[in-house]
């Protein structure tokens, strides 16, 4: 799992880690039962407060997205999709306001709009893309939760 | 034993004409990472100098880990390691010799961490202060100060003029270090970006005085830019906790230091097009309370 911070977006690190294990979790790139790096190791990679893994950590085993074994570790959680895939929508519900506000801002008609989005989808079903490519506009982290 | 690493109160002290640093009063949770931030010639410096006891304040008082830093200097040492901003180490001591004053005057001496730590930061055992470089420099004594496992570590702009190589070994050092038993570390830095990565607390110092205080988290959700357009040009608005405000008549650009939805509401009522909010990075925050002035 290949985590990356953006220290320009002005979101907290703990937000940033959160939504992207999310989905990690949800794309598949972390599988249910998968032991995740230790705390420290993973704080030293990114070096940031082992603090704030932790709370990661702790945050997502809240969600029901992570489980924690004593003495073992921290991993995916055996039903972990549910959650992620519930947790990833909220995500790109976001991502779609923020477009069709785009849209609006610049003088798009609402029907203009519904259009883009069915061709870009049929374009997408066609490709057989659908949920596969992650372009690098969604690393944006600009929602603040 | 309280929950407070560092606490001074009202701490003030003059250089001849010049205020360094104006009624300071710290508050550094135990175990919290605290990054103290500030200007050139803000007064950080002269604030660690004071809490060390290098330096006695002209009224105010501090208290490190319990300790009065002037009178009980020895029982303090004992708990904080202090690494400063110009490290002056005895230039004929090997990196070896070092490892070996420092077993012998540190009770708390962890030979293998220190040897641990040389060998990541890769110090030669056999150079001579005298002869290692500045970064170098500073990670002998990074070094040194990890391996007596102070319950206070507190570090004066450490990375200043390291390559980023360095600074980033030096970063992992000091990350690999937090994992342990609770160590509260206090340092300044002007590489924002490091202060982002490990701190949870802030204090911003302003020509002497403290203008923020607050765990990270709290700033990061409370300081945001607002971004207002409206139909027409709108004088004359104004938000509370304003730290600065642009605008070119149409578009107004706010900088908000105690953030809620509710304070959006004149905008909307004066007939906003759209209103943004967006977070900022602790850069971004750092410069609107530095360029703006006062909190």
């Amino acid at each position: 799992m290949y985590l990356s911070l953006d220290t320009h977006s002005g979101t907290p690190f703990y937000l940033q880690l959160k939504e992207q294990m999310r989905l990690a979790v949800a794309a598949g790139t972390i599988q249910p039962g998968e032991r995740l790096p230790v705390v420290r190791e993973l704080a030293a990679q990114l070096r940031i407060n082992p603090n704030t893994v932790a709370r990661v950590y702790r945050e997502l085993q809240a969600e029901g997205l992570l489980t924690s074994r004593q003495g073992s570790g921290t991993f995916v959680a055996e039903d972990a999709r549910g959650p992620a895939h519930r947790g990833s929508a909220d995500l790109v519900l976001r991502r779609m306001r923020e477009v069709v506000a785009l849209g609006m801002s610049v003088g798009m008609s609402l029907p203009q709009l519904q259009e883009t989005f069915a061709e870009t989808i049929a374009e997408a079903g066609e490709a057989g893309v659908a949920g596969r490519t992650v372009s690098s506009s969604e690393q944006r982290r600009d929602d603040h939760e | 034993m309280s929950d407070v690493a560092i606490s001074t109160s009202n701490l003030c002290r003059r250089f001849g004409r010049v205020t360094a640093v104006q009624e300071v009063s710290l508050s550094v949770p135990r175990g919290s990472v605290y990054g103290y931030l500030g200007r050139n010639g803000a007064g950080k410096t002269t604030t660690i100098q004071m809490l060390m006891g290098l330096l006695l304040p002209d009224t105010g008082t501090v208290s490190v880990m319990g300790f009065d830093p002037v009178k009980q200097d020895v029982a303090m040492k004992r708990v904080v390691s202090y690494v400063p901003e110009r490290v002056q180490m005895p230039e004929w001591m090997t990196v070896k010799g070092l490892m070996n004053f420092g077993a012998g005057v540190h009770p708390n001496w962890d030979g293998r961490l220190a040897e641990e730590l040389r060998a990541r930061l890769e110090l030669p055992a056999d150079r001579k202060l005298g002869q290692l470089s500045r970064g170098m420099l500073g990670k002998a004594a990074l070094m040194a100060a990890l391996a007596s496992r102070p319950q206070l570590l507190i570090l004066d702009d450490p990375t200043m003029g390291l390559d980023p190589l360095v600074r980033r070994e030096f970063m992992e050092s000091i990350v690999a270090a937090l994992g342990e038993a609770g160590t509260t570390v206090f340092f300044s830095s002007h590489i924002l970006e490091d202060v982002e990565r490990v701190a949870d607390w802030i204090g911003i110092l302003h020509e002497g005085r403290l203008v923020v205080q607050s765990s990270l988290d709290e700033l990061q959700t409370k300081t945001r830019r607002i971004i207002a357009t409206f139909q027409d040009a709108m004088p004359d608005l104004t938000l509370p906790g304003m730290l600065q405000h642009e605008t070119d008549g149409r578009q107004h650009v706010f900088l908000v230091s105690d953030f809620s939805e509710n304070i959006l509401q004149p905008l909307h009522d004066a007939g906003a097009l759209s209103v943004k909010v967006e977070g900022m990075s602790l850069e971004d925050i750092f410069v609107a309370y530095v360029r703006g002035g006062a909190a």
